[in-house]
């Protein structure tokens, strides 16, 4: 079993798992093979090479958000696989010339101030680089900040320290552009409005007030989340199922470069779940943007992503950073095979390593 | 059919509860053997009413008018200052002590200094039905436009929707059901408040002030008819009222029907 090392914050602390012998020079190890190695195989290399600039700021270096110098966690095999290419090989064009950005958190902090005045750290450090086009989940316990990481990255709240940018630029104003989709935890539909003004609301709210999507267009959102024959229904007429579909088709029909997805599935049964997940790839292929998906559950975050961030403790911390190698499109039986297995007990096993040392942590105090 | 009998019974079940009350009070009267000058019999009451509809129409008129016209004042000064407040906490903190002010003073003391400031016309009644509603109204609103989903509210942020998008197209529809509620309430608050009001100096018609100038000349059916009038109006109004709240709000959890 390969070591679990896992690397926080450019200050180098070092948590869970197995201790490491040596960082020094894994960390040394990691810049060589940036160095030696700068393109081979896989896809996010390639998305890499084609939309990020060089990294430059060696004052901040994130090696847990590399593939490759991320934790060696039970990585399946890829060696004997070729390198798979998407059927969307390359960046299909987008309407808005919006190209999927990348985001990017060094050292990104936010603490809050409770009422008793007192300051109550949510997330502290935390580096973080999505590349674009990449489904990245982000996978940890309850109160670590997942929601506020969430938050911070959709300019929907300002960092108390470190920066956070999606495609260079401040969030706030990738937000102003109209280009970020948000599915909240809830459908969070208009009870008042249709389905299908719910799908067109976005397009409607803001300040470019854009007017892109028509009656046919609202049309075509709906009958891509299957819900043709229901646009005319209000949202209580419909399971809780087709409500949260209504807010994907919501969300996408902005055509979003950066989808922000807050535990969308949590409230469906696992059937409902299969079928949403399914439907989630599906309509991210189509406009291939950045995602970022917050989670509790291992497999689906494996099942859907390119990439695994596990965030651990309070305040929350990148505690590790999991490239996912299996093939797209993943067929429904993918949970049982080996290499999915495998992933899903590394990432158990970070979180359960990381739960028993904020409780040794919490006893010592 | 079962739609039909629903409606039926919608209309008719108040109305027998109104006739059933006429008639208990009819027999109470007749049995107990009950002085006009403490209660006098329905059937007298509505006698006087048909003995001079003319009077009793233009009466009712003036005090529909205040009425209406305060609820309106008071319905709009709400509506603007609930939605300064929802927007900004200096506003809210500076409001609040004036509304508690408001709730509770006695309105009725303002009425000889409302007369002094507004003359002897339709204004200073409608003013203090105004005040009565006003509270009610400001404070429901405010709970509406305030208790928006906050997933909703990071939806729309997300697409950095204007504060007044986000207001008109979240928030005034979403405090429909809490204005509703106040207004179900203020629709017999604005006739009392109308009746009292005519109790003051200056007025020289309206359902209150006939009622009172009856009950000095010991007239109790006129006065008693002033009371079922206004009960009546007041049963209209409330019920107009639900009617159009299960019209607006056919898609709140309240009034839903599961099959349109």
């Amino acid at each position: 079993m390969p070591t679990v090392i896992v690397r926080m914050r450019a200050s180098g602390r070092m948590v869970a798992g197995r201790a490491p012998t040596c960082l020094g020079s894994r960390e040394v190890g990691w810049r060589l093979s940036r160095a030696l190695l700068p393109v081979t195989c896989g896809e996010d290399r390639l998305l890499q090479k084609q939309h990020q600039q060089p990294m430059t700021d060696t004052a901040h270096p994130t090696p847990n958000t590399d593939n490759r110098s991320s934790v060696d966690l039970a990585s399946p095999v890829t060696g004997s696989r070729p390198p798979s290419p998407r059927p969307s090989a390359g960046r299909p064009e987008r309407a808005d010339g919006n190209a999927a950005p990348e985001v990017r958190a060094v050292g990104l902090s936010r603490t809050f101030i409770t009422k008793a005045d007192r300051p109550r750290p949510a997330l502290d450090g935390v580096d973080l680089r999505v590349a674009s086009g990449q489904f990245l989940s982000v996978i940890g316990p309850s109160g670590c900040g997942k929601s506020t990481l969430l938050r911070l990255i959709g300019g929907l709240d300002r960092p108390t320290g470190g920066t956070i940018t999606v495609g260079g630029e401040d969030p706030d104003v990738v937000r102003g552009r109209g280009v970020i989709g948000l599915v909240p935890q809830s459908p969070a539909l208009l009870p008042w409005k249709s389905v299908s003004d719910n799908v067109a609301l976005l397009d409607r709210l803001g300040p470019w007030k854009r007017r892109r999507l028509n009656g046919v267009t609202v049309d075509e959102w709906l009958s891509r989340v299957e819900l043709a024959d229901e646009g005319d229904l209000l949202p209580h007429q419909l399971s809780g199922g087709m409500q949260q579909r209504v807010a994907l088709a919501r969300a996408f029909a902005i055509e979003p470069s950066l989808l922000l997805m807050d535990e969308p599935f949590n409230a469906l049964d696992e059937v409902t779940r299969h079928h949403m997940q399914t439907l989630l790839v599906d309509l991210w292929r189509l406009g291939r943007p950045t995602v970022v998906f917050v989670t509790h559950s291992i497999d689906e975050a494996i099942k859907l992503s390119d990439r695994v961030v596990i965030l651990q403790g309070a305040p929350g911390t990148v505690a590790a950073d999991i490239p996912i190698e299996l093939d797209r499109p993943r067929e429904s039986g993918v949970e049982d095979s080996p290499a999915f297995r495998e992933h899903a007990a590394g990432i158990r096993r970070v979180l359960l390593a990381g739960e028993a040392e904020t409780k040794i942590h919490e006893d010592g105090r | 059919m079962i739609r039909a009998s629903r409606s039926v019974s919608r209309l008719v079940a108040p109305m027998a509860a109104v006739v059933a009350l006429l008639v208990l009070w009819e027999v109470a009267t007749r049995i107990f053997a009950i002085r006009a000058i403490a209660l006098p019999r329905p059937s007298d009451v509505l006698a006087a009413i048909a003995a001079d509809p003319a009077f009793f129409a233009s009466n009712t008129w003036v005090t529909l008018a205040e009425a209406v016209l305060g609820l309106t004042v008071g319905f709009l000064a709400a509506a603007v200052v609930a939605s300064l407040m929802a927007h900004s906490s200096l506003v809210e903190r500076l409001s609040w002590p004036g509304i508690i002010i408001l709730q509770s003073t006695p309105i009725v003391v303002l009425a000889p200094i409302l007369l002094i400031w507004f003359g002897f016309g339709i204004w200073p009644k409608a003013l203090i039905v105004a005040l009565f509603v006003f509270v009610p109204f400001t404070t429901n609103m405010l709970t509406g436009l305030r208790s928006v989903d906050q997933d909703l509210l990071n939806v729309a942020g997300s697409v950095d929707a204007s504060t007044f998008d986000v207001y008109r197209r979240l928030r005034v529809p979403h405090a429909l059901a809490d204005t509703f509620a106040a207004a179900r309430i203020c629709v017999s608050l604005s006739l009392v408040g109308a009746v009292i009001s005519e109790f003051y100096g200056g007025s020289t018609s309206g359902l209150g002030y006939q009622f009172r100038r009856a009950l000095v000349s010991i007239n109790p059916d006129i006065a008693w008819a002033c009371i079922v009038i206004l009960a009546g109006f007041g049963i209209v109004g409330t019920f107009a009222v639900l009617a159009l709240e299960s019209r607006v709000l056919h898609w709140h959890p309240a009034y839903r029907r599961e099959n349109p």
